[in-house]
């Protein structure tokens, strides 16, 4: 199935290479990507600074994850008891047509001209704008970023500032062009824009859309973080309020929550806590009260029952989508979101993408990667995406029948070599003038480094380093009295 | 059908895998020293002022009126959504503007200049206001007008993100009720370059009058 019609929308994985060498020759991109992620980075670790305690509540975090998705049937069998006794409906969907199918069926059945949408990765994942586009209907993104590359038309290159690869020129010359607006305002002027506009989707919506950032099993709640308000709004105004989730989304209990709330805000944008929570356990009780008068809860497996399956690689599901590793990643600071051809981008992206879509069709994405560990450092969850990395490198080096017996026998004679001090003057003896040769950034050994296979796609971005004309051990011999 | 289906896999999933202890229930970066009504009085104004949230603390409720007839006056906010919490209506009761609910009116409240409503709980070590709503009307008039007054008990401030969510867990009857909403500092975006901009969806301006008769 996943070769017909892969997990996430619109994947382009594949193009890792070319996509990423284009993102390198774009200035202002790479001038946007490294104030973002540096801006990111400090005020991360401020708010750690503050947070003496960050190492257990990490480690806590964790725990509680491994904890939910080690006895995940009993946790969603209890999330389902207690949110349909506070009057929300659960749902459950296997994949990505039919999660996008039950929620066309549902707009048509309230007549919803409107729809209203609040950030979700998951609907990212699952494209659902275009699927109801598909049906008619328009769903309007409210979160500021979102909306920009809505009207853009474009995808997000960042899990927490979707529109961070735009420009504000760029963003002003979009709503000049898109909404008729005066042109070059500046960030203040296109956010009361944006605002006003989207207000009136609001008061109009019949049907409003949100994410989960977390479900609480215990009490049948789940909670949404947010700066902007427009989640509030999302889940507040429209008649009908459908949260949408992955299986992995859980907590056990509603105390949990306190753990996550300080992980997660520290995490994503370094600050203590985001404007606004809210926590969700059912529709309004009263006639008279606000609110929706109906909540539904849709919980997608979208492939990840595949990733649990795996104990190697189960720990990808305990991610809470801060985007702390993408801030931190060197290749994600230089090529982008973009480039990794998946709304999942940086590490977490390139060990989730494979998993959910299945390795073929993201076959780049564990190589892009230098294996540099800041990534699992910074994890709140703690994760070991370089583990999962080299695990998922070696499962594709395995797929190509060509490459495993070259690389074996490569290995195999460093092996022999490096074992044998004898064999290893001699072959260091006899390789260094080839070396020499092949080294430096001269158009000679440049061109002789693209003859040889292996060599050329190395030395496609690099230069061989040029060893000493002699060894060090016959220099120690040389210089003894 | 399809719940069937995914629970199932679920479980074939995790057929080898034996159930994980339960995470410890000490639950570690919880805020120290906030044990009288006036550090966490401190604590709270602190915090909330370090997010662009507007702090005010006064000595009672009738000073709390005449500070909010001083603001409206001064900013000459003439439309105005109230929740309906008594202490909304007696800080309200002098006002010479129009006051209306503003869960009755959703256009007017859209459109308004104000609202103004009490919380529940706030919490001292983030500056947050913690909203009920089983227990007042203020869903959206925290929301939709552009500038958002709430009106505190000191006695009503705790020290952590613990205590607040093991207040709300039984609030309504036993239940969590239907929305719990968290509130830290005026509405923001950073979407735009990363430029925070304030009133992006809600409110531009979060005011905090704190009564707060221990703290002067």
């Amino acid at each position: 199935m996943s070769k017909k019609d892969p997990a996430i929308a619109e994947l382009t994985a594949n193009d890792f290479g070319p996509a990423s060498r284009r993102a390198l020759q774009d200035a202002p991109l790479r001038r946007a990507l490294a104030k973002a992620t540096n801006t990111f980075k400090g005020r991360r670790e401020a708010a750690l600074d503050e947070m003496p305690d960050w190492e257990a509540l990490r480690t806590h975090g964790r725990a509680i994850k491994d904890e939910t998705l080690s006895r995940l049937p009993h946790h969603l069998t209890r999330f389902i008891e207690q949110a349909t006794a506070k009057g929300t409906q659960v749902h459950f969907a296997q994949d990505r047509a039919e999660a996008c199918a039950w929620i066309g069926d549902l707009a048509e059945r309230l007549e919803a001209k409107t729809v209203v949408k609040s950030k979700s990765m998951m609907t990212e994942e699952i494209g659902l704008n275009h699927a109801l586009e598909a049906r008619g209907l328009y769903p309007v993104e409210t979160d500021l970023g979102e909306w920009i590359i809505q009207l853009a038309g474009e995808t997000p290159s960042h899990i927490i500032v979707p529109a961070i690869h735009k420009s504000r020129e760029s963003v002003a010359k979009l709503f000049e062009e898109r909404l008729g607006a005066e042109p070059d305002l500046d960030a203040v002027r296109l956010t009361q824009l944006a605002r006003e506009i989207l207000r009136t989707s609001f008061l109009e919506a019949e049907l409003g859309i949100s994410g989960v950032n977390f479900a609480i099993a215990e009490t049948g709640s789940f909670l949404v973080l947010e700066n902007e308000g427009n989640a509030r709004l999302t889940t507040s105004l429209p008649r009908v309020h459908v949260a949408i989730m992955g299986i992995e989304k859980l907590l056990p209990r509603w105390s949990d929550l306190e753990t996550f709330l300080r992980l997660l805000p520290r995490s994503g944008t370094g600050q203590h806590l985001t404007s606004y929570q809210s926590i969700f356990t059912g529709p309004k009780r009263n006639p008279g009260d606000e609110g929706p008068d109906e909540m539904h809860v849709l919980i997608l497996d979208n492939g990840r029952t595949d990733i649990l399956a795996d104990e190697v690689t189960r720990e990808t599901l305990a991610c809470i989508r801060c985007g702390a590793c993408l801030n931190v990643c060197p290749v994600y600071a230089q090529v982008g979101g973009h480039s990794y051809g998946s709304v999942y981008p940086g590490p977490i992206g390139a060990i989730l993408t494979p998993q959910l879509a299945g390795a073929d069709q993201a076959t780049p994405l564990p190589g892009a990667s230098s294996l540099c560990g800041a990534c699992r450092d910074v994890c709140p969850v703690k994760i070991d995406i370089p583990r999962i990395l080299l695990h998922q490198r070696r499962e594709v080096t395995r797929k190509l029948p060509w490459r495993a017996p070259f690389e074996r026998l490569g290995f195999w004679v460093w092996a022999r070599m490096a074992s044998s001090p004898r064999l290893w003057r001699i072959g260091t003896y006899l390789i260094r003038p080839f070396v020499r040769f092949a080294g430096g950034s001269n158009l000679l050994s440049r061109g002789f480094c693209r003859l040889i296979p292996p060599l050329a796609a190395w030395s496609g971005g690099r230069s061989l380093p040029t060893p000493a004309k002699k060894s060090f051990r016959q220099q120690y011999e040389e210089s003894r009295p | 059908m399809s719940r069937a289906i995914v629970m199932s896999a679920i479980r074939r999933a995790l057929r080898r895998t034996s159930a994980k202890e339960p995470a410890p229930t000490e639950i570690p970066g919880r805020p120290q020293g906030l044990d009288s009504t006036v550090e966490r009085t401190l604590a709270f104004r602190t915090r909330l002022e370090s997010v662009d949230g507007e702090v005010h603390l006064v000595r009672d409720q009738d000073a709390a009126r005449d500070l909010l007839m001083e603001l409206v006056e001064r900013r000459g906010w003439k439309d105005i959504a109230v929740s309906g919490a008594p202490l909304v209506t007696h800080a309200t009761s002098n006002l010479k503007a129009d006051l209306f609910e503003g869960s009755q009116d959703r256009d007017r409240l859209a459109h308004c200049d104000l609202g103004i409503t009490a919380v529940q709980h706030a919490i001292a070590e983030t500056g947050t206001l913690v909203l009920f709503s089983h227990a007042e009307s203020h869903r959206l008039t925290s929301l939709l007008p552009p500038v958002h007054i709430a009106l505190v008990e000191q006695s009503q401030i705790v020290a952590g993100l613990g205590d607040a969510l093991a207040l709300a867990h039984g609030a309504d009857g036993g239940e969590p009720p239907p929305l719990v909403t968290f509130i830290t500092g005026p509405s923001r975006t950073g979407d735009i370059e990363l430029t925070m901009v304030t009133g992006v969806h809600g409110p531009r301006e979060l005011i905090v009058i704190v009564i707060a008769p221990d703290s002067l």
